[in-house]
């Protein structure tokens, strides 16, 4: 199987559930679990790579604070596999912390994050030798990686020179900018993988074929375009773009981490030589799994149960409007 | 000096701030700080006692999770002995996440309880009764296997054993309240109470007659926190007195969280340090105002002799 280089946000998720109402003020108001888990697309991704059993082909690089919770964040990383020798502590920021609140009536949920260690990420932070011993460079988290937002057209320029397929996700964007940190990259992406409303902030329009035309436009090459409980949007360059929709009859019990549950799938599919479409299946049966668990990788299992899962449970294959 | 117990509740408050609403759903909203800090009332007192300069110990349980590590650590750090502390891998850690509007000064928090939910008789070590002079049973009404019979087992063991024990309620969630409490309160020395509490514990809204129903169900004394209105005394069988807040400029207040906590235990450092009751209390109203010009429950305490003085300059 192909190596990956995890690039991106690792973080603290505390998450509290159920939170269906804002408590009155002043006043105290129960609820049923208040858990710590590792957050951050790169890290989540990381984790779920080694749930699937394929952690020994990842490598995961980032940027936390040196203090409790980043201490947490890499051992609970260790725990589950993570090569972690790549990822930085930096005694000048706190560790990223956002609290996720689970709406369990409407089945969704709002974060607030302080960004901290993740602000402070650059590309001297990346080693050039964990490119070096990768094919696949998977940057996920942009939007939230401070100046490396804006430098990452020229780190991603410079891995496809060396010849490797660079892959993208994105994160909310708190600073409202969205297309302005990301067009100079967009043309040195091989597989841009955003989820439908980050798309609709970095285009404008609600319009998916009109998103993938301002895609496009910017240099955009393959996109596959997230869109929750409609399943994927898969729009290979200079092909007819279509639908895959989820995993059929999956009981959610949570969606965080959904999304990086699902790229994590898919990247393992080509990292295993399967083409788009069949590597897009094997990643929505990971998100089918990872939103039946509580949190964002409790619930991704191994790489065996996954594809005997996607084979009971498929999905299908249909045009897009 | 005499030495102090801190028995109960305490839990972890993830402040953040600032927010004045929830975030619309499937969105990510910027908050400035999201920080850890140590609270429930137990340890609350603990640490502030610790600010103060008295050694001071904790008897609690807690989730063997970062939560409970991360308080571990800070116990440690200021200097609390921990002998006591119960770190259990079996419940999740008690956790407060405060959101904090910096407009209104005000608080609106989401908690769960497991640890303090498990809390039990079994966590309060021999040591910790051996060693302590004042035992102060902080956070009751949230202990829910400890309230009632085995507290009020635990508070006539400590009294009959010659300790002085003081008491604190919290907000009870379950509406039971007296039956939480009655079989402790004839063996208390000192019962310190919100006024709201007491207003769901006896049904009676007038302070006056707050503190004299509350003494003639056994406590020896009885202190009453009114918020901004400082606090009402009844001192053994003495006609009741108030004592007022500690003045503090408004631009000073930062965010109110454990200031009840931190006059309780600015009252028990009075005691201990030989002050009669009335001062004892004025002391704590003092301590309250420090608690409340810094985030999280005790940051904001200093060292007793810099709070004394203080109080000296405003005489």
């Amino acid at each position: 199987m192909k190596k990956i280089a995890v690039i991106g946000l690792a973080c603290v998720d505390i998450v509290a559930s159920p939170v269906n109402d804002y408590p009155e003020m002043g006043s105290i108001f129960p609820t049923d679990s208040i858990k710590q888990f590792v957050g951050g697309n790169a890290a989540n991704s990381s984790i779920d790579f080694c749930r699937l059993g394929v952690g020994k082909d990842i490598s995961l690089c980032c940027h936390l604070g040196d203090d409790p919770l980043g201490h947490f964040v890499i051992q609970e990383l260790k725990n589950h596999g993570v090569d972690t020798q790549y990822a930085a502590m930096d005694p000048s920021v706190d560790t990223t912390v956002s609290i996720v609140y689970i709406n369990t009536q409407v089945n969704d949920r709002y974060a607030v994050l302080c960004p901290s260690s993740a602000y402070a990420f650059r590309s001297a932070d990346i080693p050039a030798q964990m490119i070096d011993e990768s094919d696949i460079v998977f940057v996920t988290g942009h939007m939230m990686l401070g100046k490396f937002d804006y430098e990452c057209n020229e780190f991603l320029k410079a891995c496809q020179e060396k010849g490797k397929f660079t892959v993208l996700d994105v994160m909310w964007d708190l600073q409202g900018k969205w297309m302005e940190k990301i067009e100079k990259a967009l043309p040195y992406i091989d597989l841009f993988m955003p989820s439908y409303d980050e798309c609709r902030y970095m285009t404008g329009t609600e319009d998916i074929r009109e998103m993938l035309r301002v895609f496009r436009e910017k240099g955009s090459k393959d996109i596959v375009i997230k869109w929750g409980k409609r399943g994927v949007v898969i729009a290979k360059y200079g092909e007819e773009p279509y639908i895959i929709t989820p995993c059929e009859n999956v009981e959610v019990l949570d969606t965080v981490g959904a999304g990086d549950a699902f790229c994590t799938g898919t990247l393992t599919g080509l990292a295993m030589g399967k083409d788009l479409e069949e590597a897009a299946k094997l990643g929505s049966a990971v998100s089918a799994y990872c939103i039946q668990g509580a949190g964002t990788y409790s619930g991704v299992r191994s790489l065996e149960e996954t594809v005997a899962f996607l084979k009971d449970h498929p999905t299908q294959k249909l045009p897009l409007e | 000096m005499k030495k102090i117990a801190c028995v109960g509740m305490t839990a972890i408050d993830v402040i953040t701030t600032p927010v004045t609403g929830l975030p619309p759903l499937n969105t990510v909203y910027h908050v400035d700080k999201i920080r850890m800090f140590v609270g429930g009332c137990a340890a609350n007192a603990a640490l502030d006692l610790a600010k103060l300069g008295l050694p001071a110990r904790l008897s609690c349980r807690l989730g063997d999770d970062i939560f409970g590590q991360f308080v571990m650590g800070e116990l440690t750090k200021h200097g609390v002995n921990t002998q006591s502390v119960t770190l259990d891998p079996q419940v999740d850690s008690a956790v407060t996440i405060v959101c904090l509007d910096p407009v209104e000064k005000e608080r609106r928090c989401l908690t769960t309880s497991e640890s303090n939910d498990n809390f039990d008789t079994e966590d309060i070590s021999d040591e910790i009764l051996a060693e302590s002079d004042i035992i102060f049973m902080a956070g009751m009404c949230q202990l829910k296997k400890f309230d009632g019979k085995h507290c009020g087992e635990f508070v006539k063991k400590a009294h009959d054993l010659g300790k002085f024990v003081a008491m604190d309620v919290m907000w009870d969630f379950e509406g039971v309240w007296m039956p939480k409490v009655a079989d402790a309160l004839p063996y208390l020395d000192l019962f310190m109470p919100s006024y709201d509490e007491v207003v769901q514990i006896i049904g009676e809204t007038e302070p006056e007659k707050m503190v004299e129903k509350l003494h003639a169900l056994g406590p020896k004394n009885v202190v009453v926190k009114l918020g901004k209105q400082g606090a009402i005394v009844k001192e053994g069988d003495d006609g009741p007195y108030y004592v007022p807040i500690f003045p503090c400029d408004p631009e000073d207040i930062v965010d109110v969280i454990g200031a009840g906590d931190s006059s309780c235990a600015g009252t028990l450092a009075g005691l201990a340090t030989g002050m009669n009751l009335h001062d004892a209390v004025a002391f704590g109203q003092a301590v309250a105002s420090y608690c409340i010009r810094a985030q999280g429950t005790y940051n904001g305490i200093r060292p007793m002799e810099e709070i004394l003085d203080a109080m000296k300059k405003v005489k």
